[in-house]
């Protein structure tokens, strides 16, 4: 055993720093680091500083696994901290599961899972869907395109999506997958096609490059009749990327801006900047990996113990004021109450919030029919 | 008959036993124990209205659409559990402990539509829930089917005999022996059938 992990306490973060998802996934690995150096600086857990070990799962699902059970038995950590993809959360169900480690997993995902050890604080679908759909639906048009990264999320939210825009009396116009890895070519085909039918507005669901891509299609090939886009995926991170041309006056739905007027906010984006660029925006994904570290921490101390079942016991009763508002986990479901904002995206590149909940909002990542759910359920202020 | 997936890129539209999930209500016979408040838990996220009881209820009330039932304890401590196979009031869940072949046994003989195994997991539940009621309701409906469809066979023999009678008696063709039986029926209100029975009986105890 190093030196280290008698001194302090190993935590494991599986992030990729290489590969189709690094982008993400890095801004993830340094809040995670950030909340960590922070719990540190306040005095660790009870006295012992936390000793972050990180591995590389290269993208792909498979090393999510094998490293997990590496961090688990080589190096002893307690918790982890980790996963972007669904397929990546899958290939560590085993091996917390054997171990009794818990899993703190912060993206949101299309629900319909309650696995063991794992704590989830990204957005199940009924903590933005529903709130995006009816702003664009009031605001913006019936007449809907929707397109999107052809694999298992995209596929359930459009069905959710297409659900709520039928319930309005809404139309849509065509739903195009293209595979997650397309080429620029195939995703400028599909923006023709959307523009050709003049929707009121896009709702896409890409991920990865292709957001990049087709943002830029719907500017280059639309001309003067700028057509709106939604998305629930699009983060300040693509609209860096994209440049801000291209994103100007589009709409995400999240949970998290870095737009968000709150000290704590403001504090924190100052300090991420200082450490790694004042050029680095920040995201849904960011945050949600910087507040599950503290809400993990406070429930460890409160249990005074690392086995899983203890922890999870004390979970519920935790609350963390992270950048985004109040949060906590839900004793039924070990998912997170989490604020649902919609923003539009300004001429420097952040997005101009539009909406943001009462309160937050209770997961419910079992629903299935949105058209049955409760007005209090998706209301908005 | 075969059932393709549709093509990838139409919409998939959702059956009503998926979209109305939540309107199932579930009983769950089970006595206490970790694996019951585990069971029940999952049940209640994904959102079904639950009722759990314990010991088996004499009789099971007709607002459930499915019963879940701890076997073991059932085979164990020789608790009645009073279960119509023939007509079954929902659909039956089983939840083991062990699957030798004496539970294998008892499985087959209470027609059970799917089997949990215990240590819990709650993957596979939500789905065991919904391919038991769908294969409840497909089986209540065929059978339904073949009840009326039996009932038809025998009402048309009724019929042809009655004709043959009706025929014979009254000197006239199978055709007017028909007329005479639907006009009969209707008179009374009751279906052709069943005047065609009354007829034969009618014919028997005069041959008496």
């Amino acid at each position: 055993m190093s030196k280290n992990a008698t001194a302090g306490i190993p935590v494991g973060i599986l992030y990729s720093q290489t590969g189709v998802t690094a982008n993400p996934e890095l801004t993830m690995l340094r809040a995670t680091l950030l909340a960590i150096d922070r719990i540190n600086r306040q005095g660790g857990l009870n006295g012992r500083r936390l000793i972050p070990i990180c591995a590389d799962p290269q993208s792909i699902p498979q090393n999510y696994g094998t490293l997990a059970q590496k961090l688990i038995v080589e190096d002893g950590v307690k918790l982890i901290f980790g996963g972007y993809t669904s397929s990546s959360r899958k290939a560590m169900l085993p091996t917390i599961g054997r171990y009794d480690v818990l899993l703190f997993y912060p993206t949101q995902y299309e629900g319909f899972e309650f696995a063991p050890n794992v704590i989830y604080t990204g957005a199940a679908p009924n903590q933005g869907c529903v709130q995006l759909a009816q702003y664009m639906l009031n605001n913006v048009g019936k007449r809907v395109c929707m397109v999107g990264s052809d694999y298992i999320w995209p596929r359930e939210i459009n069905r959710i999506m297409r659900e709520l825009i039928e319930e309005a009396d809404g139309e849509v116009l065509c739903e195009k997958f293209q595979p997650l890895e397309a080429d620029k070519e195939s995703i400028y085909s599909i923006a023709k096609e959307v523009i050709a039918q003049k929707p009121d507005f896009v709702f896409s669901n890409f991920v990865g490059k292709s957001i990049e891509y087709f943002y830029d299609a719907m500017q280059t090939l639309g001309g003067e009749n700028r057509i709106p886009i939604a998305s629930l995926t699009t983060t300040e991170t693509d609209i860096q990327a994209m440049g801000i041309d291209a994103g100007v006056d589009h709409y995400t739905a999240a949970p998290y801006f870095q737009s968000i007027n709150s000290n704590i906010n403001k504090e924190l984006v100052k300090e991420y900047q200082s450490l790694y660029g004042v050029d680095q925006v920040t995201t849904m994904c960011w945050e949600a990996a910087y507040f599950q570290v503290h809400l993990a921490i406070k429930a460890v101390e409160l249990a005074g113990s690392f086995h899983a079942y203890k922890i999870m016991e004390k979970l519920p009763e935790v609350q963390h004021t992270a950048p985004q508002g109040m949060v906590r986990i839900d004793a039924d479901n070990n998912h997170c109450y989490l604020w649902s904002r919609i923003g539009r995206v300004n001429k420097q590149g952040q997005f101009d919030i539009l909406v943001t909940s009462n309160t937050a909002l209770k997961p419910d990542p079992y629903l299935v029919s949105y058209i049955t759910a409760t007005v209090s359920d998706v209301e908005l202020s | 008959m075969s059932k393709r997936l549709q093509a990838a890129q139409q919409p998939l539209e959702l059956s009503s036993l998926v979209r109305n999930l939540r309107q199932h209500e579930i009983l769950l016979v089970m006595p206490e124990s970790e694996s019951r408040t585990k069971i029940e838990q999952q049940i209640r996220r994904i959102g079904f209205p639950l009722k759990t009881k314990w010991p088996p209820p004499k009789e099971i009330e007709p607002n459930y659409q499915v019963v879940m039932l701890g076997l073991t304890p059932i085979i164990e401590n020789e608790h009645d559990f009073h279960w119509n196979v023939e007509n079954p009031p929902a659909a039956l869940v089983l939840i083991v402990d062990y699957e030798n072949p004496l539970v294998l046994q008892y499985s087959l003989s209470l027609n059970a539509q799917a089997i949990i195994g215990l240590p819990f997991h709650p993957l596979g539940m939500l789905s065991n829930l919904l391919l038991s009621l769908q294969e409840y309701k497909q089986t209540r409906a065929m059978l339904k089917t073949i009840r009326n469809l039996e009932s038809k066979v025998t009402a048309s023999q009724y019929i042809e005999k009655a004709k043959q009678y009706i025929s014979q008696s009254k000197d006239v063709s199978l055709e007017e022996a028909y007329v005479y039986l639907r006009t009969q029926a209707m008179e009374l209100r009751i279906s052709v059938g069943e005047m065609a029975k009354s007829i034969i009986a009618e014919d028997l105890s005069n041959r008496k």
